[in-house]
């Protein structure tokens, strides 16, 4: 199918891009357009106006801030990300997210906000950076502001994004410790998919606290307090036989939604299986990182 | 789709008939529904359904009938429409019973609810999701306005 | 709403190119229908099955998601684009040695997929090869002979592939009809 004709624009300056978005009640932002432009085409959606972000400039950067946050451009394609020495160096879990995500197409030309901001449940990058407690930062008519990624899904297809809002970039806080993402997936998306962070005490083998976070069970990314508790203090050898006592139980407190991709005992299963398996990897790197 | 309710009123059935019948007040129930207009008293009505979801909309002109209305005991009436733009059509068939208690009157709504086309695409467990929500609400306005009658 | 009309200019298959189209005129319509490349094909029309893979500035895309408006100042590449004046290129021709192609519907956008894999990595793994060919669907050959023509293309392998080339008998299990 065809979309139904719109409007198109193409702004040069973030600013000239907010305002272009309040000029009709049906008007979206889009850069690789893989969600958007698919949703116009089946018209489940219905635009009148687009706004083509891709002339804007540093909407794609990626850095390490002074700080040494890294930070993430909205705009930064999945392959962007996955090719970025940077990432690749600081962030080995992100760079290995983005490198899985759909196919070659989708990764060439879809970015990261605009998976974020699309808000499909079977999506990866908003359950990653939540558990890497990293803030995306907005900016609309009313001024800037700065949303945890934690908070930013509310439901499927619903973030804390204002309609004339455009979604800046993402900063991730430099890491105290191993990260890991996993997921379990038989399409173009993802059925299951765990993130985790983990906190190491000083001489890197204790573990002072961990950030788990599970995606596309439901229609947020969701933590599980007993599960983070389970691994707090425990040394990283350890930190598998802890987990195993609170398992398989502890993930009764999921929501998991049961549709095309699976039952919901099935996907709990293989949300308990990438769980240990994330374990398994933060500790391997834990181990690496202190030789 | 199959929701049901069921309520304990203190009023009695005939009392509570009377509300019932008025189909403009009880359609302003359902969320999202507005502009209800009568056609042929206690028979035919039209109003428009509106839904989002995220930035997805529907906006369904429906018909309202009443196929049965057996006073004051049972009313049974059906309603449907399609969103023109995403081919989205939504169907209920509604009954209502009013059985009379020593301190009143229970009354149960059945509802049975379907959508068909493109927006099912989505995902219909989330539908079914936001569907739950809507009669949960139902439920919650109906008993306000019954209790206040 | 009035139609809004773009002026679009870009280089496709090399060549200095302009179009005018409506904003919602998608990238595989105007390659196929306005400029009579019939070569790129449409299939599942939701960005899955690969069927209509161009490059677009060096990078595959789905054209039946693309907007015609995104390739304007950029690069495009069809598999018109991709192939030898003088014959078929080293990849189209790794597919016909190996019977990497039946119905062919889906060689096309295989080909523009094997191109950027080898544009990217002159040297691909076997898990390299299959990842990046993930996202291109075949309903006829089962891939490995598509799996095989694109290994052959992969320096170390090549050798091999000659050598076994030359003595290889087609592998031909005779049909029994028992079950063991």
């Amino acid at each position: 199918m065809r979309p139904a004709a719109f409007e198109y624009l193409r702004p040069t300056a973030r600013n000239e891009a907010i305002r272009d978005v309040q000029g009709s009640d049906a008007a979206f932002f889009y850069a690789g357009g893989t969600e958007l432009l698919l949703a116009l085409k089946m018209r489940v959606l219905r635009a009148d106006r687009l706004i083509d972000l891709k002339r804007i400039p540093d909407l794609d950067s990626i850095h390490l801030s002074e700080q040494g946050d890294l930070i993430v451009g909205a705009r930064a394609t999945h392959r962007q990300i996955e090719t970025s020495a940077l990432i690749q160096e600081a962030l080995p879990a992100l760079s290995q997210l983005c490198s899985q995500v759909a196919n070659i197409r989708v990764r060439s030309v879809g970015t990261i906000g605009g998976n974020l901001c699309f808000a499909e449940p079977h999506a990866d990058p908003a359950t990653l950076l939540a558990a890497l407690g990293a803030r995306l930062h907005l900016v609309g008519p009313e001024g800037e502001r700065v949303v945890a990624a934690d908070e930013f899904v509310l439901g499927e297809f619903e973030t804390v994004r204002g309609e004339h809002e455009m979604l800046t970039h993402i900063v991730i806080p430099p890491q105290a410790g191993p990260s890991s993402y996993r997921r379990f997936r038989h399409g173009e998306r993802p059925s299951v998919g765990v993130g985790m962070s983990w906190r190491l005490a000083k001489g890197g083998k204790v573990i002072e606290s961990v950030r788990i976070r599970f995606g596309a069970l439901g229609p947020r990314p969701q933590s599980v307090e007993a599960v983070e508790r389970c691994l707090a203090g425990v040394e990283i050898d350890n930190a598998s036989d802890e987990l195993a006592v609170v398992l398989p139980d502890a993930l009764d407190a999921l929501e998991v939604i049961s549709d095309r991709h699976g039952g919901d005992d099935y996907k709990r299963h293989i949300a308990l299986t990438l769980l240990k398996r994330c374990v398994a990897d933060c500790r391997e790197a834990a181990v690496v990182r202190r030789s | 789709m199959q929701f049901t309710m069921s309520m304990d009123l203190s009023a009695a059935p005939e009392e509570m008939w009377r509300v019932l019948t008025d189909v403009k007040r009880i359609s302003e129930c359902i969320p999202g529904c507005e502009n209800v207009q009568e056609i042929e008293r206690l028979a035919v009505y039209t109003a428009t359904v509106k839904q989002k979801i995220g930035p997805f909309k529907l906006e369904v002109p429906a018909d309202i009938r009443i196929d049965d209305a057996d006073e004051p005991a049972r009313v049974r009436m059906h309603a449907a429409g399609s969103d023109k733009f995403t081919g989205t059509r939504l169907s209920v068939v509604m009954d209502v019973t009013l059985v009379p208690e020593e301190k009143g009157t229970r009354l149960t709504v059945d509802a049975q609810f379907e959508v068909n086309g493109r927006l099912v695409t989505l995902g219909m467990p989330m539908i079914k999701r936001r569907a739950e929500q809507n009669f949960q609400e139902f439920e919650s306005r109906l008993q306000a306005l019954l209790e206040k009658a | 709403m009035t139609v809004q009309s773009l002026a679009i200019g870009f280089t496709l298959n090399g060549r200095d190119v302009a179009a005018e189209v409506p904003a919602n005129r998608l990238l595989i319509d105007l390659l196929r229908d306005h400029f009579k490349l019939k070569g790129t094909k449409r299939s599942c029309d939701m960005e899955v099955c690969g069927a209509c893979t161009v490059l677009l500035n060096g990078e595959p895309v789905s054209s039946c998601t693309t907007l015609a408006a995104d390739a304007d100042q950029g690069a495009v590449v069809t598999i018109e684009g991709l192939c030898d004046p003088n014959g078929l290129s080293r990849i189209q021709q790794a597919f016909v040695e190996h019977g990497g192609a039946q119905c062919g519907f889906c060689t096309p956008g295989f080909i523009v997929a094997v191109t950027d894999l080898f544009n990217r990595n002159p040297s691909p793994s076997d898990d390299e090869i299959r990842h990046h060919l993930r996202g291109n669907l075949c309903r006829c050959t089962g891939y490995v002979k598509i799996f095989e023509a694109v290994k052959s293309l992969v320096p170390s392998a090549r050798e091999g592939a000659m050598k076994s080339a030359a003595t290889s008998q087609p592998s031909l299990m005779p049909i029994t009809g028992k079950v063991s």
